[in-house]
């Protein structure tokens, strides 16, 4: 019998969805109560009394999760729905945390989080782990995960996303227990006896010529070349042949994004808005004077990214049978690719060999494992494989 | 013979911090309502704005494509959108003898009196621009390597504290083995 067990539910239920997840996963789990349970919800549902039916269900040790932008399960996907994934055994044990005050900055955020670090008490549990999930609107994310991963001595693979709203980039939450929290992160240590998998992959190509950043502030990019940033995505459009409107440049936005250059590959960045002076606003920092790309890639590449990285996870399992999978993936991968985006679903099903896994779309995905000390990552797949 | 106002503003010119006088005394030598400075980016093959002068230009893409006929032909005349105006003016630029800077007038070209003693700096302050270009990636790279070294620094104290925790647990381990040996 496996020693730990991991179960999945989708729901698109909107009145009873809390209780029909709940239900579902205690059913799938012979009535033991879940260890861990992890919850991504639209924001199109009512986030306490969802929680609250799923703690009531099937009364989980520990809860946490996060508001998104699409949520999907091996056996279902949608926008406005819930997904979750239980887990419950011997061979692992979990701790949460909640850091609050991430506006300011990550120090005392973090700081509050640093207790939920437990590994070092477990020696009889040497793989860690940890999900993090933010309110990526707060800001600060990057930072949060390079200090979380010097902190933690470098010994946890770190992975997750920011919390979303459909797109709406207004309000963003993270769960603690029954409790919603914005400007927060929240952490999930997870300790295993076995190796736990992690996958990180984009799917994007350089598509145009070096561009030098002349004028940018924070997130805002003022010019390229000193063109204006919006004329440049105009520019971009009309020499690939693509359509481009701006006043409602987002369906170009979800095909074409920035890639800065760091000389080891590239950092991507997602254009969120043109405003008025003709600056392009971005979903995370891109620094003046920085040697930038346009970037493009096709329906086939966010598929072969997500199969790879599900590859790369359970490959990280080191010949453990997998018992299930945490998947995240952009936003905008969902957006751009539509329906299309149940092709990578099925991509990441094929690799794994089973359904068995659940995530949500996220504003910017997080992962630090080994070789990957940049930890904040745009238009990325993630996958975090959990052996049995 | 280099007029000694032109000199002057030349030496403007050369500092970002007294650029934006320098354009406009160079303007007003010239007769012209705006000086604009460019210097060449040999990474990306683009001329952009000189260090401390505005860097972004309305319709950038038609700037682009004059600033290259400015590059190819040494000088060349057009109607452009006014940076700061948006209407068309006419536009005057010339570039250096090494193609490091270009200069463009608007709305009225140097006489030629003053063409030729500004053609005769130019090749300077291009060589000037050149370094500053130079300067600022080295300052990136600069700057990028300093928080690489720091990130490194602190990684390698993180990881010692690890190493340190690691041989603890290794030597309580020892320690219980030969407890148990010796139990026995």
């Amino acid at each position: 019998m496996a020693l730990t067990r991991v179960v999945v539910s989708h729901s698109t239920a909107r009145a009873d969805a809390g209780a029909a997840l709940a239900q579902d996963l205690l059913a799938k789990l012979d009535g033991a109560r879940p260890d861990a349970l992890i919850v991504f919800a639209s924001p199109q549902h009512s986030y306490t009394a969802l929680l609250e039916a799923i703690e009531r269900g099937c009364n989980p040790r520990l809860m946490v999760g996060c508001s998104s932008a699409g949520e999907f399960s091996g056996g279902g996907s949608g926008d406005g729905t819930v997904s979750a994934m239980a887990i419950q055994g011997e061979d692992m044990r979990f701790n949460a945390a909640l850091g609050r005050g991430l506006r300011a900055g990550q120090a005392a955020a973090l700081d509050q989080l640093m207790p939920v670090f437990t590994g070092a008490d477990h020696p009889a549990f040497p793989h860690r782990c940890a999900l993090v999930l933010a309110d990526a609107l707060a800001g600060h994310t990057d930072e949060l995960v390079d200090a979380m991963t010097l902190r933690t001595g470098g010994n946890y693979q770190l992975f997750g996303g920011g919390a979303a709203d459909d797109a709406r980039f207004q309000q963003t939450h993270v769960f603690f227990g029954t409790e919603v929290h914005e400007d927060a992160v929240v952490v999930l240590e997870m300790l295993s006896k076995r190796p736990l998998g992690l996958g990180v992959r984009h799917g994007w190509q350089p598509a145009g010529e070096a561009l030098r950043v002349t004028e940018a502030e924070g997130n805002r990019v003022l010019s390229m070349n000193a063109i204006p940033a919006a004329d440049v995505f105009a520019a971009h459009a009309r020499r690939t042949g693509q359509r481009f409107e701006r006043a409602e440049p987002l369906p170009f936005f979800l095909h074409n994004v920035l890639g800065i250059d760091t000389g080891a590959g590239y950092k991507l960045r997602v254009p969120l808005a043109i405003n008025e002076d003709g600056s392009v606003s971005f979903a995370a920092a891109v620094p003046a004077g920085a040697t930038v790309r346009l970037m493009s890639t096709a329906a086939h590449s966010a598929a072969d990214a997500a199969r790879q990285a599900t590859m790369a996870a359970l490959d990280g399992l080191r010949g453990a049978r997998h018992a299930g999978s945490l998947l995240f993936d952009c936003a905008a991968t969902r957006l751009r690719l539509g329906r299309g985006f149940d092709g990578e679903l099925e991509a990441v099903a094929a690799a794994l060999d089973s359904n068995n896994f659940a995530g949500c779309n996220t504003y910017g995905q997080i992962a630090r494992a080994e070789g990957q000390f940049s930890g904040f990552h745009n238009c990325t797949a993630i996958v975090c494989a959990i052996p049995e | 013979m280099i007029p000694f106002e032109l000199a002057a503003v030349f030496n403007q010119l050369n500092m970002p911090a007294t650029r934006v006088e320098g354009t406009r005394a160079l303007a007003a030598l010239a007769g012209a309502r705006e000086v604009l400075l460019f210097g060449l980016d040999s990474e990306i093959g683009l001329y952009l704005p000189a260090p401390g002068l505005p860097q972004t230009l309305r319709d950038g893409n038609l700037w682009q494509g004059f600033l290259g006929e400015c590059a190819r032909d040494g000088s060349a005349s057009a109607r452009m959108p006014d940076p700061d105006l948006g209407d068309d003016t006419a536009a005057f630029g010339m570039t250096d003898g090494e193609g490091q800077a270009i200069v463009v007038f608007l709305t009225a070209r140097p006489a030629p009196a003053l063409d030729r003693p500004i053609r005769a700096l130019l090749p300077l302050l291009g060589a000037k621009l050149a370094l500053e270009r130079s300067a600022l990636a080295a300052e990136g790279r600069a700057t990028a390597a300093r928080a690489s070294y720091q990130h490194a620094v602190q990684l390698t104290a993180a990881l010692e504290a690890s190493r340190r925790q690691l041989q603890e647990a290794n030597d309580a381990a020892q320690r219980e083995l030969e407890q148990l040996r010796r139990a026995r």
